[in-house]
């Protein structure tokens, strides 16, 4: 009788289940990493970031746009828009108030604080213009449907700086 | 530490903290020394392919969307760095060796010492380049064939039979 001997693969994966998953190097290899990584200046914005702030310029461009329109009497052509509901453009509104006054009192770095700050002035100025064209026009799907975009905007950026980390 | 810990390491190492990107460094550099020693085969070289892979890491983090685990994303980093320092390592090799193909510098360093034992480490170090970086990545790391075709730059029947020669040649070290 004769006991075959086992293939390659087979032989080799007990070994492979030995083996360490992890191999401390000789020597400790921070001291040359720390010295090669390249300073960063400032935190740059992360993608997230970015996106918000790509949406919020839309925001104010589109208010920007309609509030032209708006003025000049020219037909907007509107496919399906919500009624106006002050009620929840309160909510939203208040809702951000609440988190901004939190994001005041963190302690976020002096950088980072600036850049949330360019980019709320930004969303800021959307919703006041949204707002005027609103109390223009109080009955406005359109403008009223633009408010809350902008408000949820605000919340949205609010959310995620609170998410950043502290110094 | 803790997946939660590490996880804010890791935001506050994307936010530019050094001190945070050294926990991160304690954290994954046996794994990442592990990995890199067995694609490098040689001590010296997988210390230094560790070094690029963290400094390569801090420069890309800004860029890290958490829709992996930080050391999931990390240990693909190492395995790139690695392939493409062997793969510019190659390029200037064949500069000043003139060979009509690039397997001949491939030739088998498995060096016969009868009656000396070998563990797995050991004998995947003495295996050619190739052979070593296919069976380290499929049998130990868990890529498929296509994926490695893909990282290294070969077809999926070379990695194959870059698998069954490795296979073979260690075997034949493991078993004496």
């Amino acid at each position: 009788m004769t006991s075959q001997r086992p293939d390659d693969e087979t032989f080799l994966r007990s070994h492979i289940s030995d083996l360490p998953r992890s191999i401390e190097p000789a020597s400790d290899l921070w001291p040359p990493i720390e010295a090669r990584l390249a300073p960063r200046a400032r935190p740059r914005m992360s993608p997230m970031f970015m996106q918000l702030a790509a949406a919020i310029a839309l925001v104010a461009i589109s208010s920007a746009v309609t509030w032209y329109f708006v003025r000049a009497s020219v037909p907007v052509v509107v496919v399906a828009m919500a009624p106006v509901d002050r009620a929840q453009l309160a909510r939203l509104a208040r809702a951000g108030d609440v988190m901004e006054e939190g994001l005041g009192s963190s302690s976020l770095a002096p950088e980072t604080r600036a850049v949330l700050e360019r980019n709320l002035v930004v969303i800021d100025s959307a919703i006041a213009e949204s707002q005027r064209a609103l109390d223009a026009d109080p009955g406005s799907p359109v403008l009223a449907g633009l408010l809350r975009a902008a408000h949820r905007q605000r919340v949205e950026f609010l959310q995620q700086a609170a998410r950043l980390p502290r110094s | 530490m803790e997946p939660d810990a590490l996880s804010l390491e890791v935001r506050r190492a994307q936010a530019g903290d050094a001190d945070a990107f050294a926990a991160l460094y304690r954290a994954h550099v046996g794994r990442i020394h592990a990995v890199c020693l067995r694609l490098e085969g040689d001590p010296a070289a997988a210390e230094e392919r560790t070094q690029d892979v963290f400094v390569r890491a801090w420069d890309r983090l800004p860029g890290f969307r958490h829709e992996s685990a930080f050391g999931t994303w990390l240990h693909r980093l190492a395995v790139n760095v690695v392939l493409a320092h062997r793969r510019t390592q190659w390029r200037r090799d064949l500069r000043v060796t003139v060979v009509e193909e690039p397997e001949l510098l491939e030739s088998p360093r498995l060096s016969p010492d009868p009656g000396i034992g070998m563990d797995l480490d050991s004998a995947m170090a003495k295996l050619p380049p190739g052979a070593r970086a296919v069976f380290v990545l499929h049998d130990i790391e868990g890529y498929g064939h296509a994926e490695i075709a893909e990282l290294t730059g070969i077809a999926e029947g070379t990695s194959k039979a870059q698998l069954f020669r490795a296979r073979r040649l260690l075997r034949k070290a493991l078993d004496r």
